[in-house]
């Protein structure tokens, strides 16, 4: 692997809250110590429940969100050694595309104007030119140029989610974190998104950080997966190892709860049972309370990651659990495959 | 949006036409009077003669229809109590009225705004609380009473400014003063809480991450945002700018519209009490109708349908 693009060390973020006015605060970790590492042009997909932290990371690796511990080092250097200068270049080389295409884009400023904004605040270029790479970045995109003077309530969910992506991808930039980006599209109009996103990752030197809750959509998008629960990555590995033989009790419940068009596979996979719940993991693995596999070594010693077959997990048990059939990414049938393809 | 601007021209007309007729009714429903401007002592002849004179004896419908067309050409009768023309007796206020709200209501836009903006972009730190313990001291202590607190100290204990009158400019202080600090405390906690809900939204998340600089995120994109609801609460303020002047004049002694309406309405002088509702009602009326006109002006949402 050439030098890393992103690399992550430690990186913690604390939240603290106050439950009264004369209660004591009290601090629950959103990401908890993650270690991680990005090549140029790789893409990894974080997958998580609402509330495991995914988004958080995403802020925390473009510096929106200043980390509680740990470090962050994009292009060798470290988030913290940042000046406001250094930033402004971090941020021509970095993008975000958020979920609900319509709040992430301003209403009261017309496509073309929110295309061609960050061409101007980087001085890259003069104002007609930027709206001339504007226009193409909309054309390249998928949409008419003509669409440049529309508002974002004249588009469609998909046409805004372009746009947006056009708006992330007209500073050329290294990396770009897509939070949930396809998760509020109609699913005809995810499909095309999604096709979008490949062709144009072949074409740019991009990497990308595809966060979602969705595991259907991601097999598509990412060479690299990792599954965090309650702030921690519990198993990380390339997408094909993963999803062939999922090794952490978290991920196998994940990938047995995405539907089969094969009736040929069933879940099998003993459900996970009860509710999250953070603030009662203080030792040991945060999943056990809802582990089908749980032992007493769970409750006192937090796993660390560790290389099990083709990847990581963060389980006592990832190499004694029983090979699960339910995984919809490895022992498709071809049938199945082609169905899974088309539904997308 | 000429569409857009045509039917809600219609609409205010409608409101104040409505507002007109209710209030005319009301007035004539509650209270006699001829019992309020003649002595307590007055015979049935002297009230019966009292109201024969001005139409008070004829049908409610009758009396409105007259007062229509009359109003209509730029009659609307005459005084009760010194027999003066009614447009006369209003007009003459008006100036004196004009000079303390708009001063005011400027004066308030200009602390209220800037304080609402610094609150929420510094927000939680020692500058944002203290803006907004001021706010609400400023919001909550009714306006007369503050400006009581406002003779006291700069008319009576510091004798610094006169506490009535309108002779001179000086007089206007003090209840410009009053009334611009009561509005202003309303706009910058408003002010506050809608650019702090702005600043939350995703796009203002995109725009950072686009690296664009703080305060073109704040000027450019957040503040246009945050004009749309602002453009509501200024218009209360506005709106309420005569109605306030009904509270604060009469503390100042000062012979503006709000002085003249409480005088009216205490001697019960009929005609001068319904022409300044009617020009309360179109006030009012003129700045819903502004509201909605900016709205569409600010909001491409509406402008561009």
């Amino acid at each position: 692997m050439s030098a890393p693009l992103l690399k992550v060390s430690g990186l913690t973020k604390a939240f603290r809250h106050k439950t009264g006015f004369f209660a004591r605060p009290t601090s629950q970790l959103a990401v908890n110590s993650i270690d991680l590492e990005l090549a140029p042009h790789e893409r990894i997909g974080v997958v998580g429940e609402s509330g495991s932290g995914k988004s958080t990371l995403g802020r925390l690796l473009l510096g929106l969100t200043e980390p509680t511990e740990g470090d962050v080092w994009f292009e060798g250097v470290n988030h913290k050694e940042r000046r406001e200068r250094d930033w402004k270049a971090f941020r021509m080389r970095t993008a975000l595309v958020q979920q609900n295409p319509l709040s992430a884009l301003n209403p009261q400023m017309t496509v073309g104007q929110q295309i061609a904004e960050g061409l101007l605040v980087h001085h890259v270029c003069n104002r007609n030119f930027a709206y001339e790479r504007a226009a193409a970045m909309l054309e390249r995109v998928g949409l008419p140029g003509a669409m440049m003077n529309r508002y974002p309530h004249q588009m469609s969910g998909g046409q805004r989610q372009r746009v947006v992506i056009a708006r992330a991808l007209i500073l050329d930039p290294r990396l770009v974190v897509f939070d949930e980006a396809v998760s509020a599209l109609d699913v005809s109009v995810q499909a095309q998104v999604v096709a979008l996103l490949r062709s144009l990752w072949q074409e740019l030197d991009l990497a990308y950080v595809f966060i979602t809750h969705d595991l259907r959509i991601v097999r598509h998008l990412v060479d690299r997966i990792a599954v965090m629960y309650l702030g921690r990555v519990v198993e990380m590995g390339d997408i094909r190892s993963v999803y062939a033989w999922p090794r952490h009790p978290y991920t196998r419940a994940l990938l047995a709860s995405v539907p089969s068009l094969d009736p040929a596979i069933r879940n099998i996979e003993p459900p996970i049972k009860g509710e999250r719940d953070a603030s009662k993991v203080s030792t040991g693995c945060a999943f056990r309370s809802r582990c089908p596999f749980a032992i007493d070594r769970c409750a006192i010693e937090t796993p660390e990651l560790r290389h099990v077959g083709g990847q990581q997990v963060a389980c006592h048990l990832a190499d004694e659990l029983p090979k699960s059939i339910a995984s919809p990414g490895g022992t498709l049938s071809p049938r199945t495959a082609v169905a899974q393809e088309m539904a997308l | 949006m000429t569409a857009f601007i045509l039917a809600r021209f219609l609409r205010a007309i409608a409101v104040l036409v409505f507002t007109v007729t209710l209030v005319f009714i009301v007035l004539r429903l509650t209270g006699d009077p001829a019992q309020q401007m003649l002595s307590d002592n007055a015979g049935p002849e002297a009230l019966a003669a009292f109201n024969e004179k001005w139409g008070l004896d004829r049908s409610i419908p009758e009396q409105y229809l007259y007062y229509v067309v009359n109003a209509l050409r730029g009659d609307f009768g005459v005084s009760f109590a010194d027999g003066r023309e009614v447009f006369t007796v209003v007009a003459e206020r008006i100036p004196k009225t004009l000079v303390v709200t708009v001063s005011a209501f400027i004066l308030s836009l200009l602390i209220g705004i800037p304080a609402g903006i610094l609150a929420a972009v510094r927000r939680e730190t020692a500058l944002d609380k203290s803006v907004m313990a001021g706010a609400v001291l400023g919001y909550s202590v009714p306006n007369f009473l503050l400006g009581l607190v406002f003779i006291f100290v700069f008319a009576v204990w510091l004798r610094v400014l006169p506490s009535s009158g309108s002779s001179t400019w000086n007089h206007a202080v003090l209840p410009v003063a009053t009334f611009a600090l009561f509005n202003a405390a309303a706009i910058a906690r408003f002010m506050r809480s809608t650019l702090i809900d702005v600043l939350g939204q995703p796009y203002i998340a995109a725009a950072r991450a686009d690296g664009i600089p703080y305060w073109d995120v704040i000027l450019r994109h957040a503040l246009p945002n945050a004009a749309i609801p602002m453009v509501t609460t200024i218009g209360f303020v506005a709106g309420g700018l005569l109605g306030g002047s009904a509270l604060i004049e009469p503390v100042f002694a000062w012979p503006g519209l709000g002085s003249g309406f409480v005088n009216a309405t205490n001697t019960g002088d009929l005609p001068v009490v319904q022409a300044m509702i009617v020009l309360f009602t179109a006030f009012m009326v003129a700045i819903n109708f502004s509201v909605d006109v900016l709205y569409a002006v600010l909001n491409p949402k509406i402008r561009k349908h």
